[in-house]
């Protein structure tokens, strides 16, 4: 369990973490979301003690880090990629830790064996992959068999493979009962691992919600909708209370360019009820897909007055006045 | 903006269960754990070993050529001066090695994971010093006899050779070893407050050696400023013969140790209050 309780961060004149206040509980995964500079990687040092709040208090299970008598069995930290000595290998980085916390020396073996290091544990540092590294630090995180971890932004720079493979390594942790907080800028990150999300922009907390409220909230929820007969079906839809919009997807371009009838979101109305109204017009339909929302729209749209800046912003539906 | 907040809804068995017993509960750990993970730490990177391996390279090589050049009419303490005139271009290794300690971890971020194993750093830099003296004083004794077995070897004939049964040579040599020590726990401090290498590095040659040369040109002023110079103090304890100018030889080595406690605090409790 992690704490935080009115935690501001100031540098200067710059507010990095603004008044958060959440609860990461065990037995999640919990993201901890926000664009570039929003304060994530501030926030995680102040719950591990490195970085001093200006106000407000961070605890892990209960007691303030710094304050923890055996730090490493309560809480494992990966706050950076590669923050090892590069002269050092691998076995004797995580040597050093274990006898800092009176860890016996075949937990090195252990969680060496447990990311897939053991082949290279005798290898510098320095010519490690930056998977290798990110491995090395969930080692170095899971020395002590805490109780909470903590991995700031683990997948960036891993290749699928990596990336896979932290996901179930976090999913395997919540699911022995631990807490986990890992962040990421990223939503597509976080879409098929997190159960729950703090979200957070410009240092202060956007959301605070179960995945499935987070996206269940979301305005962008629609039905994709492709009919040859979308000039009488979008009057006919728009007549029962929906909106509706031409859909403009990036991934579905080229499907657009050569369909004679093009790809319709729609909103306010449930996919059985589209249905039903075109049968009762006579109208044929192609397409009928409740969307799933992706996070990531769902995340632009939270933090768009949060973000500091909106590079290319892609919108996702276009009107189409007159429909076709 | 809207903040939007919900209970956890999912998954919802796990979260009230209680969370299995883990590694906590087992032995607290002691000075001596942060000891030994300094120690690792240290005998793991390279630059220990060159900047110690340099250290003795230079002072035992320049102690043969100092010991060469003695002379017959020259005495002890001069003879023994000309032994250990590498001293003062070979401890600037040793300051190299206590800066690189500190800042090696800063440079690389590893100083992070550091802090988190061990939150107390008041603690930890008690053992890192720790460390850093005793690398030193071993390094610096053996070094320091080596090149004093070295140069008497060099010696030419008719020049009379030092006697380790002599007082003042004894303490001399005994009492480079102890200098080198605080030198390099000196360092590690400056290499603490600065925190990045190459200022650690730069303020650390500065002061050993630049600086007590660009004294020597300045007159009676900066002979007032050498006596007072916390490295040239220390010094004075390789001086079989003191000079009636500086400080007594154990006074001076006394006064550098002080110098040494007073920038070691004050490094650590900078380092306690600042953001890592
Ligand atoms: N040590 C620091 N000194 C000054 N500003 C900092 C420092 N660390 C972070 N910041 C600033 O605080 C903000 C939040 O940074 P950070 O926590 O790294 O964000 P994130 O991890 O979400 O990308 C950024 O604007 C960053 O520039
Ligand atoms: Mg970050």
């Amino acid at each position: 369990m992690i704490e935080a309780r009115g935690l501001s961060k100031r540098y200067g004149d710059k507010v990095a973490v603004d008044d958060l206040s959440f609860t990461v509980r065990p037995g999640l995964v919990t993201g901890f979301l926000g664009p570039n500079g929003a304060g994530k990687s501030t926030t995680l040092r102040m719950i591990v003690g490195l970085d001093q709040p200006t106000s407000g208090t961070a605890t892990v299970c209960g007691r303030p880090y710094r304050e923890l008598a055996r730090p490493l069995c309560t809480a494992g930290a990966l706050l950076e990629a590669k923050a090892v000595h590069s002269g050092r290998t691998a076995r004797e980085h995580l040597r050093g830790l274990a006898a800092s916390n009176r860890l016996p020396k075949r937990r090195v073996d252990e969680v060496l064996e447990q990311v897939g290091l053991t082949a290279t544990a005798r290898r510098r540092v320095g010519g490690f992959s930056l998977g290798m590294g990110q491995r090395l630090g969930i080692a170095a995180a899971l020395l002590g068999d805490p109780e909470v971890i903590i991995l700031d932004e683990p997948v960036n720079g891993l290749d699928p493979e990596g990336i896979q493979w932290v996901r179930e390594f976090m999913r395997g942790m919540a699911d022995e009962g631990r807490t986990v907080l890992v962040s990421s800028h990223l939503m597509s990150e976080m879409q098929d691992t997190a159960d729950h999300l703090i979200v957070i922009g410009r240092g202060r907390l956007a959301a605070d919600s179960s995945m499935a409220d987070f996206l269940a909230r979301s305005s962008h929820n629609g039905v994709v909708v492709r009919s040859p007969h979308t000039a009488r079906l979008v009057p006919v839809l728009r007549g029962d209370g929906a909106t509706v919009d031409a859909l403009v997807d990036r991934d579905r371009a080229g499907e657009q360019d050569r369909a004679e009838d093009p790809p319709l979101i729609v909103k306010g109305l449930d996919a059985r009820r589209i249905g039903e109204l075109a049968g009762q017009n006579g109208l044929w339909l192609h397409e009928l897909a409740p969307q799933r929302v992706s996070l990531q729209e769902a995340f632009m749209e939270l933090t768009a007055d949060a973000v500091e800046y909106r590079v290319g912003q892609r919108r996702t539906a276009e009107h189409i006045g007159g429909a076709a | 903006m809207n903040t939007v907040r919900t209970q956890y809804a999912r998954p919802e068995p796990l979260v009230d269960s209680p969370a299995p017993p883990r590694g906590d509960g087992g032995p607290s750990p002691r000075f001596a754990d942060a000891v030994a993970f300094e120690w690792i730490k240290a005998r793991s990177i390279r630059s220990t070993w060159w900047t110690l391996a340099a250290a003795a390279c230079i002072t035992i090589g320049i102690g043969v050529l100092g010991g060469d050049k003695a002379l017959p009419a020259d005495d002890t303490a001069n003879v023994l001066g000309k032994i250990l005139i590498g001293l003062s271009l070979g401890q600037v290794a040793v300051c190299l090695f206590g800066v690189l300690t500190a800042t090696s971890e800063y440079g690389t971020g590893s100083i992070r994971s550091t802090f988190t194993a061990v939150p107390d750093r008041m603690r930890l830099l008690a053992a890192k010093a720790l460390v850093v003296f005793t690398v030193s004083l071993v390094a610096g004794t053996a070094i320091v006899f080596a090149t004093f077995a070295a140069g008497t070897l060099a010696l030419n004939p008719g020049v009379e050779v030092p006697s380790l049964s002599d007082g003042a040579v004894l303490r001399a040599l005994v009492g480079g070893g102890c200098y080198l020590a605080l030198l390099g726990v000196f360092s590690l401090a400056l290499g603490l407050v600065l925190r990045a290498s190459a200022g650690g590095i730069t303020a650390a040659v500065s002061i050993t050696f630049i600086l007590p040369t660009v004294f020597q040109m300045l007159g009676q002023d900066g002979e007032t400023l050498r006596k007072w110079w916390p490295t040239e103090a220390g010094q004075q304890i390789l001086k079989v013969t003191p000079s009636s100018t500086d400080l007594a030889p154990v006074p001076g080595l006394g006064y550098f140790a002080v110098a040494t406690v007073l920038a070691l605090a004050c490094a650590m409790v900078l380092t306690n209050r600042r953001d890592a």
